[in-house]
This record gives C-alpha cells, sequence and structure tokens, in this order.
C-alpha cells in the first residue's frame, strides 16, 4: 500500500440512509411488525438515559467520523476507537491520532462486534448515522455533531459544535482557549498579509486537482471560503470578486480545467496532496499550459487539509495561504 | 394482425437512414458552430486552426479543445458501433455489445487497482493500463467460452460472468477506497473533455486497423444470419471467423474504454437502429451503424456541453457517456415495436444433468443451512481473534443478527424464484431479474424522490420504489403486450432501463453531488440498514412467492414448447406469461428494497439448482430457493468476517463466492458432454 492521502469530505454531509428508511417504509406495510418485539426483546444496555451535568465526564469516547475526532483531539481527549484510523491520519493528519486508537470498521456501517468489545460510554455520531442511532444507543449514549459540515454558514456552525462537544466533556474552557487561539492565528495572518498588499492584488481561487483535466473549487458555502474572508483574501470564485458567481453544492464546484478561463487573473492553490498521474497529465495539457496562470506561475500546493476539518484544520489552512501567497509572490510558484 | 404485418413487409420497407444521420448530423453541426463562434470572440477560425496564439486562452480552447473533442465523439461513436455490429452480428443477439462481454469492467478494474496500489503505471496515463485489463477480461471470457466452441450463448454467458464479477470486485474495493477514485469515476462517466489531439490521433490508427481488419473478415460473416448449423454445413469454420470478429469489436471497445472511458449505449443503439432505420443487410449495417453511432453521439456531446454551461448544472460535471443511455434509451424504445424477433436466444448449448442425482442432495442443503445459522450466531471475529460466542454475547447482538440473518436469506429465496420463472418463461439462461429492468426501475423511482428535493420520509421512498417498478412493469407490458410478451423484446426494454439507472449512477458519482455517497450505499446490497420489521415482512413475501411459484409450474412447462404448442394446448399464453411475469416483478421489487440492485444471486441459484439435476420448474424453484437463502445466509456471515471490522455487503459477497461455483459448474459440464 502506498502513502497516499484523500479527503473524505464528499461523504460526510447528509449520507444517509436512504435504504434504512425504504426498509422503514416497507416494514410499515406492517405484515409483521409485531415480531419487531422479538428483536428488542433481548435489549442489553437499552436503558441509558443521557447524561446530566452531574454524572462523571465520559472518557471511553468513540468518533464515528474523522473531523469529529479531529475537534475531539483537539479538546485534549483521545478516543477508544474510530472507523479506519489510517484514513484519518492521511486525511485530517493533525492533531496526531494515538497509536492505540482501535478500528470499528467501515464509517457508516461501524461493527456492532467491536463497538461492543470496547464498550465505550459515549460515541459521538454524525446526522447520517440517525438509521442507526437506535441501535447504536443499545451500545452507548450517542452524541450527534458534524451538522456544520452541510451547514450554508460551517464556520460559526463549527464554533458552536466545539463549545457543545467541550460542554458534554465537562472541559468548555477547552474550547474558549481552541477558539482564542484560531481567532488569533486568522488575526496574525490577516495582518502579515495586509502588511505585503502585492500578495492580495489578485484573487485567488482553492480547489482539487481531481485528475488531470477536472478540478473541485471550494466556493460559497465551504468553510474555506469563509476563512478566506476571514484572511482578507478574495476568493475568485465568489460573486463581488469581478467575475460571476459559480454555483456551488455544499461549497464545491465540480469543472473541467476550461472553466478557469472564466478567472484568469486569480491564482490558483491546491490543496495537497497532487496525484502522480494529476501531475504528469496536466504537464502533457496544452489547455493547461495556455492558461495565464500556468504561464505566470501563480500556482501553489497547499499541504493535506481536511476541507470540513475543525479549527485546528482551520488554523493550518491560514498558515498555509501566507506560505502559498508568498511563493507566488517571490516568483517561485509551479506544480512540479 | 398476423396478415397484416405479413403483408406490409414486401408493400414498403422504410428507410430513414439518410434522414436520420442528417437530421442527428445537422443538429450537432449548428450546436457545435454556434459554440466555436462564441468561443472565438472574433478570431479566425482558420487561423485558430493552423496559427493558433499561444497565449490567446480563446484560441488555444477552440483548437485544443472543443476541435479535438469533436474528433473524438466521431470516433468514438463509430468505433462502438462497429463493435457493436460485429458482436451482434456474430452472437446473433441483440442485446450483445462489447460493453456486456466484459470489457470495460475489466478495465476499471485494472485501473482501480493501478491507481491505489501501483500508481506509477498511470502516472504515464491510463491508456495502456486499461488496454491490459479489458485484454485480460477478454482472453476470460474467450477461454471460458471456447470450450463450448465459441457458441453465441456461452460467449455472452461467459461474458455477463466476467462482467458481475469484475464490477464486484471494483465495488468491493471502491466501498473502502471511495474517495480516492473519484478521478476514476469521471473517466468512468465518459468525460470526453480534451486536451490536445494527441488522443485522436492514437484512437484513430486503432479504429483505421480495425475497419481494415473488418473488410477482410466480412464475407463470412454475413451468412452467420443463418444459424450455427447453416453457417457449418457451408463450410465456414464458426469458430475462428466468431473469434475473429468479436476480437476486432473487443479491440475497439478496449480502445475506445481506455481513452474516454464507458460511452453507454451507442455500441447497443447504433446497429440496432440502424437496423430498423432500413439497414437490412450486413454490409449496410457496417456502413451505417458506424455513421449513426458517430452522429448520435455528436449531437448526444453538443447538447451535453450547452447544457453544462447553464446556470443549473454548473456546480457539477455532466459525462457525456451516461447521457448516451439517456437520449438511447427513449429513442430505441420508440423503435422497439418495429425490430423483427431474433432466433436463437433459446439456444441449446445448456448442458443437461442427469436427474437421479437430486434425491441425494438434499440432506446437504439442510446440513448447510444448519451450519449457516450456527456460524451466524455462533463464531464470529472480535478484538482478539476468531471466537465462539458465549449465550451473553449472543444475547446482547441478537438484536442485530437476527434480522440480518432473515433479511438476507429471504433476499436470496425471492431472487431465487425470482430467477428461476424469469429463466424460465423467456428461455433464457442468462436472463437475471435485474436483466428485466424491475429493480433498476424501482431503484430509479427512490433517485427521482431523491433528486426531485422531497422529503424522503420512508413512507414516499417505499411509494418511489413501488412506482418505479409497476411503471417498468407497465412499460413492459405495453410494449411487450404487442408481441405477446416475446421474451427477446422484454429483455431489451429491460436493459435498457438497466442501462438508464446506471447511467445516472455514474452521472451523480461523476459528478461530485453530496448525494453520490447514497446511491452506493443503495447500489452495493448492504443489509447493514435492515429494520427488524422489514426483513419479517421480507420472509413473509419470501414464503407468498414459494406457495404462488410452483402453482404457476405448469404453464412454464407448458409456455417452454413454444408459444403456439401452448396455445393448442389450452394455455392462455399472453395471461400465462403476464401472471408470471408479475409474481417475478413483485418478487424482485422486494428483494431489491432488501440487498439493493445487485441480484446475481437470481442468475446463479436457478443455474445451481438446474445443474444439480432439478429440471422440473416447481422442483428447479423450491431448490434453486435454498441454494439462494444458503448462499445469502453464508455470504452475510461471511461479509462481516473476511475483512474485519470492515463489514462487506451480503449481495457483493455471495456474488464472489458464487460466480467460481459458476464457472467451474460450467467448465465441468462442458467436459462432460464433450
Amino acid at each position: 500500500m502506498t502513502k497516499r492521502v484523500i479527503r473524505p469530505a464528499s461523504r460526510i454531509p447528509r449520507t444517509d440512509p436512504l435504504r434504512r428508511r425504504l426498509l422503514a417504509g416497507f416494514g410499515a406495510l406492517g405484515a409483521f411488525s409485531m415480531l419487531d418485539a422479538f428483536g428488542s426483546a433481548s435489549a442489553w444496555a437499552a436503558t441509558q438515559t443521557q447524561s446530566t451535568s452531574s454524572e462523571p465526564a465520559p472518557h471511553r469516547i468513540v468518533t464515528l467520523n474523522w473531523e469529529l475526532t479531529e475537534t475531539l483531539l483537539a479538546l485534549g481527549v483521545a478516543p477508544v476507537g474510530t472507523p479506519l484510523p489510517d484514513w484519518y491520519r492521511n486525511t485530517i493528519v493533525e492533531p496526531p491520532l494515538p497509536a492505540s486508537v482501535a478500528d470499528v470498521g467501515l464509517l457508516y456501517q461501524p461493527s456492532f462486534e467491536m463497538l461492543q468489545a470496547l464498550a465505550p460510554d459515549l460515541m459521538i455520531i454524525t446526522p447520517g448515522h440517525a438509521p442507526a442511532k437506535r441501535w447504536l444507543e443499545r451500545i452507548a449514549p450517542t452524541l450527534t455533531l458534524g451538522a456544520y459540515m452541510s451547514s450554508d454558514t460551517p464556520y460559526p456552525a463549527l464554533l458552536n459544535e466545539t463549545g457543545e462537544l467541550a460542554a458534554k466533556l465537562q472541559r468548555p474552557q477547552r474550547a474558549t482557549d481552541l477558539i482564542a487561539a484560531t481567532d488569533r492565528d486568522t488575526a496574525n495572518v490577516r495582518a502579515q498579509l495586509g502588511a505585503r498588499p502585492a500578495r492580495l492584488r489578485v484573487p485567488v481561487l482553492v480547489a482539487d486537482l481531481v485528475d488531470d483535466r477536472h478540478l473541485r473549487v471550494y466556493a460559497q458555502g465551504s468553510l474555506f471560503d469563509e476563512m478566506l474572508r476571514k484572511l482578507g483574501v478574495q476568493n475568485a470564485a465568489n460573486p463581488g470578486a469581478g467575475s460571476k458567481p459559480w454555483r456551488t453544492e455544499q461549497g464545491f464546484a465540480m469543472v473541467p480545467v476550461q472553466r478557469l478561463a472564466d478567472v484568469q487573473q486569480a491564482s490558483l492553490l491546491l490543496v495537497g496532496p497532487l496525484e502522480a498521474s494529476a501531475r504528469a497529465g496536466v504537464r502533457k495539457n496544452a489547455i493547461w499550459q495556455a492558461l495565464p496562470m500556468v504561464r505566470e506561475r501563480r500556482i501553489a500546493v497547499l499541504p493535506v487539509i481536511a476541507p470540513y476539518g475543525g479549527l485546528v484544520s482551520m488554523q493550518r489552512f491560514a498558515q498555509a495561504v501566507a506560505t502559498a501567497l508568498a511563493t507566488i509572490d517571490n516568483g517561485g510558484g509551479g506544480v512540479a | 394482425m398476423r396478415n397484416l404485418a405479413a403483408a406490409s413487409v414486401p408493400a414498403a420497407p422504410r428507410d430513414f437512414r439518410a434522414a436520420l444521420v442528417g437530421v442527428l448530423g445537422a443538429v450537432a453541426l449548428i450546436l457545435a458552430i454556434v459554440g466555436i463562434h462564441v468561443q472565438l470572440n472574433g478570431a479566425s477560425f482558420w487561423t485558430t486552426l493552423f496559427a493558433p496564439n499561444r497565449t490567446d486562452l480563446h484560441q488555444v480552447l477552440v483548437r485544443d479543445s472543443l476541435l479535438p473533442r469533436i474528433a473524438m465523439t466521431l470516433l468514438c461513436g463509430a468505433a462502438l458501433a462497429l463493435a457493436g455490429t460485429l458482436a451482434q452480428q456474430v452472437l446473433r443477439n441483440p442485446l450483445a455489445e462489447p460493453m456486456t462481454l466484459g470489457i470495460f469492467p475489466g478495465s476499471y478494474l485494472a485501473l482501480m487497482i493501478a491507481e491505489l496500489w501501483a500508481p506509477s503505471w498511470v502516472a504515464g496515463g491510463r491508456t495502456i493500463v486499461a488496454l491490459a485489463g479489458g485484454g485480460i477480461a477478454m482472453l476470460l471470457v474467450f477461454g471460458l467460452a471456447w470450450r463450448q466452441r465459441m457458441s453465441s450463448l456461452s460467449v455472452i454467458l461467459s461474458g455477463m460472468i466476467v462482467n458481475l464479477y469484475c464490477g464486484a470486485i471494483s465495488l468491493a474495493i471502491c466501498m473502502s477506497h471511495f474517495d480516492l477514485l473519484r478521478g476514476l469515476m469521471i473517466w468512468g462517466g465518459g468525460a470526453l473533455d480534451q486536451s490536445g489531439w494527441q488522443e485522436s490521433r492514437q484512437l484513430l490508427w486503432g479504429v483505421l486497423a480495425c475497419v481494415v481488419a473488418t473488410v477482410l473478415v466480412r464475407r463470412p460473416l454475413g451468412v452467420f444470419e443463418a444459424g450455427d448449423s447453416t453457417v457449418q454445413s457451408l463450410g465456414i469454420s464458426l469458430q475462428r471467423t466468431r473469434f475473429a470478429a468479436l476480437l476486432i469489436s473487443v479491440v475497439l471497445t478496449a480502445c475506445v474504454v481506455s481513452t474516454v472511458g464507458v460511452i453507454g449505449f451507442v455500441g447497443l443503439a447504433a446497429p440496432t437502429l440502424a437496423r430498423l432505420a432500413g439497414a437490412r443487410r450486413l454490409r449496410q449495417r457496417l456502413i451505417w451503424a458506424p455513421l449513426l453511432g458517430a452522429a448520435l453521439l455528436w449531437a448526444t456531446d453538443e447538447i451535453v456541453q450547452m447544457v453544462s454551461s447553464t446556470e443549473l448544472f454548473s456546480a457539477h460535471l455532466v459525462p457525456t457517456g451516461t447521457v448516451t443511455s439517456l437520449l438511447g434509451v427513449p429513442l430505441l424504445m420508440l423503435l422497439l415495436p418495429r425490430l423483427r424477433s431474433q432466433p436463437d436466444l433459446h439456444a441449446s448449448a445448456i448442458a443437461h444433468a442427469p436427474e437421479a442425482s437430486l434425491g441425494r442432495r438434499l440432506p446437504w442443503a439442510v446440513v448447510g443451512l444448519v451450519v449457516v445459522l450456527m456460524l451466524t450466531f455462533g463464531i464470529s471475529r472480535g478484538v482478539h481473534g476468531w471466537h465462539v460466542a458465549s449465550p451473553a454475547q449472543i444475547g446482547a447482538l441478537l438484536f442485530w443478527r437476527l434480522p440480518h440473518a432473515i433479511a438476507a436469506m429471504s433476499a436470496g429465496v425471492l431472487l431465487a424464484v425470482a430467477g428461476t420463472l424469469i429463466q424460465r418463461v423467456t428461455a433464457n439462461p442468462m436472463a437475471s431479474p435485474d436483466l428485466l429492468g424491475v429493480s433498476s426501475g424501482g431503484a430509479l423511482g427512490i433517485v427521482i424522490i431523491l433528486f426531485a428535493g422531497l422529503d424522503p420520509t420512508p413512507g414516499i421512498l417505499f411509494a418511489g420504489c413501488l412506482a418505479g417498478a409497476m411503471t417498468t412493469l407497465a412499460l413492459l407490458l405495453w410494449l411487450g403486450g404487442r408481441a405477446s410478451f416475446a421474451p427477446d423484446r422484454l429483455l431489451l426494454i429491460g436493459v435498457g432501463i438497466s442501462a438508464l439507472f446506471e447511467a445516472i449512477v455514474s452521472a451523480t458519482l461523476a459528478s461530485g453531488d453530496p448525494r453520490a455517497g447514497l446511491l452506493m450505499d443503495l447500489v452495493v446490497g448492504s443489509t447493514y440498514y435492515i429494520e427488524p420489521a422489514a426483513s419479517y415482512a421480507a420472509a413473509a413475501v419470501a414464503l407468498a412467492g414459494l406457495v404462488l411459484g410452483p402453482l404457476m409450474a405448469r404453464w412454464i412447462e407448458t409456455l417452454s414448447l413454444g408459444a403456439p404448442m401452448a396455445g393448442s394446448l389450452g394455455v392462455p399464453v399472453a395471461r400465462a406469461r403476464l401472471a408470471i411475469l408479475l409474481l417475478a416483478a413483485l418478487l424482485t421489487a422486494t428483494a431489491t428494497l432488501l440487498v439493493g440492485p445487485l441480484s446475481f444471486v437470481g442468475l446463479i441459484a436457478p443455474h445451481i439448482a438446474r445443474y444439480s439435476g432439478a429440471r422440473r420448474p416447481a422442483v428447479q424453484m423450491f431448490v434453486a430457493s435454498i441454494v439462494g437463502a444458503l448462499l445469502m445466509g453464508f455470504a452475510d456471515w461471511l461479509g462481516r468476517q473476511v475483512m474485519f471490522p470492515q463489514e462487506m455487503p451480503a449481495g457483493l459477497v455471495a456474488t464472489l463466492i458464487g460466480g467460481p461455483y459458476l464457472i467451474a459448474l460450467t467448465l465441468r459440464k462442458t467436459v462432460a458432454s464433450t
């Protein structure tokens, strides 16, 4: 297995449970719904109740989402289990995940055998897990977070959820500190860029290079877009940047490279990692080579950053943008 | 009615070949000119073509993107249509097209493996890896069919198996590496975006070589219309000619697939359209089908480009390959009533097994059932490796395992009964429930509800699924009714609807739409989210199927003598077929709700039953349901263990373990019969 990195963003929001709903509908036919009682007769831990503030803080936590694992770690708590831990290490990167964290299976189909063996006292789930919630709560109480990823204004929503999780962990001060540190970092980068107006002269486009002729552009409704605004950097995919607004679906627009002709003035920031095949492909791509941003070396590659990550990812994004804009300003941009 | 039809044939065989190609071509040309004119922004076309200003992005876009894209669509359309014409001719089956012969899934699997585990192989471009994968798949198909002397049926059946098998492995990989493969999914959707002339030039050489080869073999191909025995008596080496024609067809497809990905339906639709438009002889079809294919694909692509530049779609990619299906399916449906029945779907190449052995095998089935149940509840992998569960552990997880086991086994029974019914009534051993399009129709109904933005409550989704399945069925009945439910007509409709569904799925996967993950869940057939109530209801439907199915056994047996004979024996042919199809559709729709449209069990269980000696329909149905239940139950358990703690869906695992068994059976019986 080669060391390659992936971003899981597209499957997090609203990946829900069509079949289960279908089946619920099917069951609603009622033919044998009496028998349902048989299934629940074996209730093992059905009497779990929501913890109140008087209870001890949970300490054996399973997270069923990598972005929420990031926030948990940033608040100073390590989970006992998470789905496919290597994916966290490849896509979120920071803060580092301890090696002791157990693998609980697939993101939306965690293994009940494994969950039962880990005996957690809290499971952090997303709205996408709602169909399985009833079953998961037989193992441990659940806390649903992660709705910020499908919010139209994800950043304030992320701040709220960070606070909510910290309250559940009974360490609200950690959230306050984390948010303050992020604000401080953002303000620093903004000041740093403001001192060099040349670096803010042109708008930027933040995108993934999907293959040698397609891009996934982060536009209105994405965390990256809100971060750019906080940093005082214009997003070329947005209204007010001198071009027509790009239509997005949950913050993304999937476009062919030709679309870049609409924003010839912009600089391009590619979120890492760059696939070897895509990198080789664009070198042979005649249109790519004719783009002003390529000819004028106004391209930079960012490190691996989760587009729907938590505040640590956003701090890293702010730093990465500052570094990238400096590189471009110094004439050192490019994908090679 | 019969007389009228007979009289109209010599009177005026309508011929609108030129008109069809002309209209499609004109639409495409006008759209292309408008597009280029807008993009050029006042610059001269000829200057752009021959002496472009490299710093003017508009000129570069016209010269290196728009124009090579047109060349690419024309080449791909013509190549796929030629490949389809050849395959349909030598296999004498209107359903045969190179895509169903395993080429695309083979290429796709090879690329997937390369991208994940050997990225340096694809760094230089996808062509070579895709060609290699398609080639291996093709060799596999031919290798399986060779022992049956490349009979038309064996080629199609082998193709289906390789197709399903590669597809299942790809899905299994895809499940755990979904987001790594986004680029591959765009390719899979058939995106025709070009960035230079190199690829179209390469493809041109490949296609030209294949055209030359076609010219060389065109003479013996003409007699294939007469049937296998006639061809052989004419002294033409059937096996070698068929092999040569299929080889050309496969190389053409592999060239196209490796360059632009899958372009659905052109290879199937263009030859059929050419035939319907009046190209009756092979020589005419060899010319007109490629022309029609090229025009069809070009027109589609221009429309796609126009639509995808509008505001509504600008956040998504719209891959042309999938849109061809959207355009091709209604067209085919429209022309279907004019299609003449093709003989030889009912081929005689099925090996017959002795009936006597059945009785001795029954106890084994019971033992198997007990073993599967014990495995399901008692033995599993945990944190510390394999273990036998204690009663407390069994009790703790019973809420979870019992509905699963019941749902998986019910789905096995449902699909097995539906598969037996459909295979028997269509007399086509490659027919599986999804080939009739009912499961795809149901899934399509769900997809429409999702994309219409309705709130997906259980009731609405179920209504959508039911409406989709019923609409499909109504379409089958309406179009099939005119031909007294002739099997080949029904299968064509079914394949069309399945293609439509696949097109929408791959378009969604390629577009980066957030609903892609949800669709994946639907496609792979996981039992994870099954409600207990649903599984018990499904078990009830399965039992009902086991009662109602055998009641139709007499009809099925009589119908297998042929419709005229059955009619003279007093069977109401149309009504009997209607009843059997209705039951099969109901069972399939139920199974779709449980395990998604992946219904390999419905193909394989009746085969295993027949090979075990169950010849009479009622017996075959019972044996097949036992096999189906065993297979799905075992697959459900195995899926939870094999990659622990990752769970593999039961439908997928059933495909993976059932495929080799079917191949082994096919090979063994062939050896025995030769």
